[in-house]
């Protein structure tokens, strides 16, 4: 069965032998199998978990997200954020830790633009500047 | 700003770092309880039937004994039964919550 998570900007996870899926939705937990019908469901702010041939478990943590199974073997998820962990006991940590990273990038992103913007309308204030010499002054 | 409100400021708003604490607690209350066993659902039962049933009885009883004393027909009989439903029910309810 293949599970392919995906965010609008980036594919978390594409996975080809995956065995078992665990979601949840509005009205709990389900679990979803090679040869599922065809399923659509809107999850929650959960954690996905899967495992492979191998009995290891491994976790996605999702902001909302819609999932749909088709033809029995593709499970795709798509989510406004997806964070991955194969320990759980991390997850949380690296949730934190990738948000508070989101907020700084943010922030610095946020006075970046507001200097740029600063500076343009310096230019232009200069560039108006009665005394200075007109586009079409020729000297 | 206090700490406190600093550290919320820091949390995703959404509460997904929540899921994940509560995916965890679940998975470990599952390897460390696991499912409650069968003799002991059914021991559940017998014990909130008891709780149940005794002070029914044992309303019935005093009334009755009530009743042949003062000879006043089940008018005891009665009330101490419902009282005794009612205690019952409250008890178990009770011990419901607290288990």
């Amino acid at each position: 069965m293949r599970l392919l998570i995906t965010t609008p900007t980036s594919v978390v996870v594409d996975q080809r032998d995956v065995v078992a899926i665990r979601a949840e939705d509005e009205s709990g937990s389900f679990g979803v199998l090679q040869g599922h019908a065809d399923f659509l469901t809107a999850l929650t702010v959960s954690v996905v978990s899967w495992h492979g041939a191998a009995p290891v478990q491994q976790f996605c943590a999702v902001r909302r997200g819609v999932l749909s199974v088709s033809a029995g073997n593709e499970v795709a998820i798509a989510t406004r954020a997806a964070i991955v962990s194969d320990d759980l006991a991390q997850l949380e940590r690296v949730i934190l830790a990738q948000f508070r990273e989101d907020l700084e990038a943010e922030r610095t992103a946020r006075t970046e633009s507001l200097r740029l913007q600063m500076q343009a309308i310096r230019q232009i204030v200069r560039y108006l500047r009665p005394e200075r010499q007109g586009i079409f002054g020729a000297g | 700003m206090n700490a406190d409100a600093a550290e919320n400021q820091s949390r995703p708003p959404d509460g997904m770092a929540e899921a994940a604490r509560k995916e965890e607690d679940r998975r470990y209350r599952w390897r460390t309880e696991g499912e409650l066993s069968v003799v002991r659902f059914v021991g559940q039962i017998g014990i909130l039937g008891w709780i149940i049933v005794a002070p029914t009885l044992l309303g019935l009883f005093v009334g009755r004994w009530l009743d042949n004393t003062f000879g006043t027909g089940i008018f005891w009989s009665a009330a101490l039964l419902v009282v005794g439903v009612m205690l019952g029910f409250w008890s178990g309810w009770r011990w419901m919550n607290r288990q």
